[in-house]
């Protein structure tokens, strides 16, 4: 197998009595992309600072390709980033921004450093800026002169941190297809630092969910949002409902109150007896009370609508279980509107049982005060 | 349409009534309004007079020695600026000090104000407090201290404890001046420089200094303007020498030379020209990027319709 372009081995970071990152391993491939999700402080732009150089672990190694760079100083780590707010130079002009790291390196003639930075520019569609000042420059354009500045390194690997932190929505929607476009166009490996899990998904080939300074899951996207393993990513990527049961037997398990669900067999090969249930919101159908309409091998539990909103392409319903447990449900609004269920009406949910995924921990799901 | 006309004189009745109450309110918004002007200009008179007084005295021709009425004029003081005996050496000392002691004490001070914005060390508040006690101390009491610490080590007074005086003064006020510009400073720039190879020293030379050099420059100013004209605690350490205050202050006993007008002026008017410099080429600045831009702008929107 090909060696991984950064490693990180049992890494830890603590800022006095706060562990910000504790005891860390983290490797990522060449050419990936990958992003570090979490809720703020959970020690992902740590983790970045100490791949940068810009902080010292408290413990554990940092090795770029089979190179320990712990200890070295950033200039002089094959390492580049793109900073929350750019941090730009403002008083020098776009081109000598750009070219300010080949020039430190003593990267050629004026010509060619020219042409470097020309390249640079057309890559983030920037062509023509190269005499403006950073300060005449919007959120958008400052960030990809930021991105230009670091790429023309042709660095081993670019860190971002929380590139798009700053960009109004619609703005950070086309930056996030053209940093992708840019990173399969350059072909270097990607780390990405941000708390929005929406952005990690649009962009990553993998992410890693923090959380206290810990990696809980890392895997593709879809992987990630299809099997979370711990009720924290399960909660932070999405909306999930979770229910806790009682393993009755091989791919079965009875919910609290009474009703017994089949899940994937594998799931609960664990040997746990007492988990949480989950299943994604879109993943379950309302029927009308009683009827066991296309019900056929799918998982049943009654409740009662207790809120109904529209929100056009769906409708979020809250469900209501015997054991007080509260459903959310997206229903697609492929129908007619007067089909939709009113608050107070008894329902039944349907979802498949290989739709069901498996929560062996025991902690709380985030709420969305720790999201934040 | 009847209606209609009833509606509007009925308005127009109303305006009426409302104009009286109205009038002397605008009346009072522009007596306001004007005694702004009045005030803001009784504001400027009461700072330029003393400056247009002294400026205007040194195209006097004295009756006497004492150049405090007006005579007659003339621009013999002018041609000869350095006529009086002991000016000329009082005016030298005076900018000798003063350029040395701007040049020593912004660059300590500036590493100081570095040293405290940057890193918190033991000693960190102390040294805060202490940097402040010079500006806050009497000069009168700095003086006589300073004084007294040169005759106990028996160091003799002359250019060498004007300067050190000069200097320990100045660096207060270079250090606040320049903390104030650092406190305001993004790291991360730095942060960037180093990420872009840049090592410690040329972080500092291309990022750090330049970025703080509006607030080191400022206080530069700042100390060359309290060294050029102190007189109190020059006068405890000067020893045998003159420096320019000295020399204006002892002149006043037995008359006041109009070349002591003359080099105030100069002084007044060399600072006046240094700044409208300073506002030109920042002028100038400005429209040259601004002309760059529309070049880019224009390039730009030319590759696009090709």
């Amino acid at each position: 197998m090909e060696q991984p372009d950064v490693r990180l081995e049992r890494v830890t970071k603590q800022f006095g009595d706060v562990k910000a990152v504790d005891d860390l391993s983290l490797s990522f491939d060449r050419g990936g992309f990958v992003a570090l999700l979490g809720p703020s402080g959970c020690g992902k732009t740590t983790t970045l600072r100490m791949i940068g150089g810009f902080e010292e672990p408290t413990a554990g190694t940092v090795y770029l390709g089979e190179q320990d760079v712990t200890g070295l100083p950033p200039y002089k780590r094959e390492v580049n980033t793109v900073f929350q707010n750019y941090a730009l130079f403002p008083h020098m002009t776009i081109f000598d921004n750009v070219a300010f790291g080949i020039r430190q390196r003593g990267g050629g003639s004026k010509h060619q450093i020219a042409q470097q930075v020309g390249e640079m520019l057309e890559l983030v569609q920037l062509a023509g800026f190269e005499r403006r000042k950073p300060t005449q420059l919007s959120g958008g354009q400052a960030q990809r002169v930021a991105l230009a500045r670091a790429l023309i390194n042709k660095p081993r690997v670019l860190l971002l941190d929380e590139p798009l932190g700053a960009l109004d929505l619609k703005l950070r929607k086309q930056m996030q297809i053209e940093l992708k476009r840019i990173q399969t166009e350059v072909n270097i490996t990607f780390i990405h630092v941000t708390h929005d899990q929406e952005e990690a998904m649009t962009m990553a080939d993998r992410i890693a969910v923090m959380n206290q300074g810990q990696v809980e899951q890392i895997g593709p996207p879809g992987e990630l949002y299809e099997q979370p393993r711990t009720a924290f990513v399960a909660g932070f990527l999405g909306v999930s409902n979770m229910v806790w049961a009682t393993v009755t037997g091989p791919g079965t398990v009875q919910l609290h109150e009474g009703t017994v669900a089949r899940v994937p067999q594998e799931s609960l090969e664990g040997g746990h007896k007492e988990l949480r249930i989950g299943v994604r919101p879109e993943k379950m159908r309302i029927v009308a009370n009683g009827s066991g309409d296309g019900a056929g091998d799918a998982n049943r539990l009654d409740g009662t609508v207790k809120d109904v909103s529209y929100i056009g392409v769906s409708t979020q319903y809250i469900i209501e279980t015997a054991a007080g447990d509260e459903l959310t449900v997206f229903a697609q609004n492929v129908g007619r509107s007067a089909e939709r269920a009113a608050p107070g009406q008894k329902v039944g949910v349907l979802w498949d049982p290989e739709h069901t995924f498996v929560i062996t921990d025991t902690r709380e799901v985030p709420t969305l005060e720790e999201q934040l | 349409m009847a209606a209609g006309t009833e509606v509007t004189q009925a308005t127009g009745a109303q305006q009426d009534t409302a104009q009286p109450r109205k009038a002397p309110s605008r009346f009072w918004a522009r007596v306001r309004y004007q005694l702004l002007n009045v005030f803001a200009g009784l504001a400027f008179l009461y700072l330029l007079v003393p400056i247009a007084v002294v400026i205007l005295f040194s195209f006097n021709d004295p009756p006497g020695r004492f150049n405090f009425t007006w005579h007659k004029f003339s621009t013999a003081a002018w041609q000869h600026p350095f006529a009086t005996p002991g000016i000329q050496d009082a005016v030298v000392l005076s900018l000798k000090i003063a350029f040395l002691s701007t040049i020593i004490a912004t660059i300590l001070g500036t590493l100081m104000a570095l040293a405290l914005a940057r890193y918190s060390f033991r000693g960190r508040s102390v040294t805060n407090f202490v940097i402040f006690l010079p500006m806050a101390t009497p000069e009168i009491v700095m003086g006589s201290s300073l004084l007294t610490l040169f005759i106990s080590i028996s160091f003799n007074r002359g250019f060498t404890t004007i300067l050190i005086a000069h200097i320990m003064f100045n660096i207060s006020y270079v250090v606040v001046t320049v903390k104030a510009r650092i406190y305001g400073f993004d790291r991360r720039m730095e942060e960037a420089a180093m990420d872009l190879y840049a090592n410690e020293f040329t972080t500092f030379r291309k990022i750090t200094l330049p970025l703080i050099m509006p607030g080191v420059l400022a206080a530069a100013m700042l100390a060359f303007a309290l060294s050029i004209d102190d007189f109190v605690i020059t006068q405890f350490n000067a020893g045998p020498d003159i420096t320019f205050p000295l020399f204006i202050y002892g002149a006043a006993r037995t008359g006041v030379p109009v070349q002591v007008n003359v080099i105030g002026s100069m002084i007044f008017l060399i600072a006046i020209g240094l700044m409208a410099v300073n506002i030109l080429y920042q002028n100038y600045r400005g429209k040259r990027d601004a002309i760059a831009i529309s070049g880019a702008v224009r390039k730009a929107q030319l590759a696009e319709a090709t």
